[in-house]
């Protein structure tokens, strides 16, 4: 492992009841959360592939760990995202190069499928900072019930010098969707949209 | 130095929930009722940026509902506010970025931001954390807007460049 990884945790949010009805079953979502130090930090660097080939080790790591903290297959969830906070002495960059070049395709091979764009956010920020992962359909990004949203956060990270990186995965869209839009037995799975 | 500098704007309004308190089965409607408001607030950010639309290059929303409400209430944000910006900035393409979440007064979000044209366009991935210290109070509901002006700086990570779109499915 490439990675030096100060810690690991991981969220699940399980939602039973809502405006006082009863969710059944409850709606579950899980984020798993590593703690990194960043190589990068406190100078520029050009070449950013080491946080590439990191992202794409994390892709794996937190993808299985969300999932198995929902005690679910891959296949069976349906809803994902991604967020990194990169510590003060280090780049918005530093997530871009974590988050987007390597780290969809493992996420991917964990899941089994996943054609719709991850949703993903990035900040730079101190310890203890609110990061929120974006939720989107895994197969179709307008499935309109899975938007949504998982606020993590960690009280003694990032440090200046490391890196949270943030993986969300569900088995469920909100609880009492009911704003329209497509739905998910609507999905065509095509093109990672509709 | 940033060849250009990147400027981001939020708009943000707070509101009254009128679904707060209790259940309320049909709340669908609210979404046409949302419409002015988005528009008026896609229409500020422009005014933000410099007054041209043509220099906005990434969008987000989100929406914070305060105690009182359900998650599902800001999840009535998404077909006006991502109308509005798509009215504003003359036909976008790319669905709009999203996320929300259930908090008290001063509670943070990060809206994230994809490009307006081309959702895989790598240079535009981004967020801008928004909140307002007195809001959402319970009954209240907390929209956000957010319209940027163009990559991250130094961005170089490859992937997808703006140079690159066909824009012809809102993905590449």
């Amino acid at each position: 492992m490439i990675a030096k990884i100060r810690k690991i945790a991981t969220f699940v949010e399980e939602t039973r009841r809502e405006m006082e009805r009863a969710i059944s079953p409850p709606t579950r979502r899980a984020a798993a959360v590593a703690v990194i130090e960043n190589p990068c930090a406190g100078r520029y660097v050009e070449d950013l592939s080491e946080l590439m080939a990191i992202g794409e080790e994390l892709g794996d790591l937190l993808t299985a760990r969300a999932v198995a903290a929902l005690g679910i297959s891959g296949a069976s969830a349906e809803s994902y995202g991604k967020a990194a906070a990169v510590g003060e002495n280090g780049e918005l960059e530093h997530a871009a190069a974590i988050l987007h070049p390597k780290l969809g395709t493992p996420v991917r091979r964990v899941l089994g499928k996943g054609t719709a764009l991850i949703p993903s956010s990035k900040k730079r920020g101190g310890m203890g900072l609110v990061l929120d992962i974006p939720l989107g359909h895994k197969d179709a990004a307008f499935v309109r019930s899975h938007f949504d949203g998982m606020e993590v956060r960690i009280n003694d990270a990032p440090r200046a010098n490391e890196i949270m990186v943030a993986i969300a995965v569900t088995d469920s869209g909100r609880p009492l969707a009911r704003v329209g839009g497509l739905t998910k037995d609507q999905i065509k799975g095509e093109d990672g949209l509709r | 130095m940033a060849e250009k500098p990147l400027r981001r704007a939020a708009a943000i309004a707070v509101i009254r929930n009128p679904f707060a308190g209790a259940y309320v089965a049909s709340i669908e409607g609210f979404m046409e009722d949302l419409k002015p408001l988005g528009l008026a607030m896609a229409r500020q950010l422009i005014a933000a940026l410099g007054g041209d639309a043509k220099a906005v290059e990434g969008y987000g929303k989100g929406a914070i509902v305060g105690s009182a409400g359900e998650l599902e209430h800001g999840a009535l944000w998404h077909v006006p506010g991502g109308y509005a910006m798509r009215e504003v900035l003359g036909g976008a393409k790319a669905i709009v970025a999203s996320t929300k979440k259930v908090g008290g007064p001063g509670t943070r979000l990060d809206v994230p931001i994809t490009h307006i044209n081309a959702s895989y366009v790598r240079s535009h991935f981004d967020s801008m954390e928004v909140g307002v210290n007195d809001a959402p109070r319970a009954d209240e509901i907390l929209l956000a807007l957010v319209m940027t002006t163009g990559a991250r700086v130094h961005a170089r990570v490859g992937g997808l460049k703006a140079s690159e779109i066909k824009g012809e499915d809102g993905l590449r």
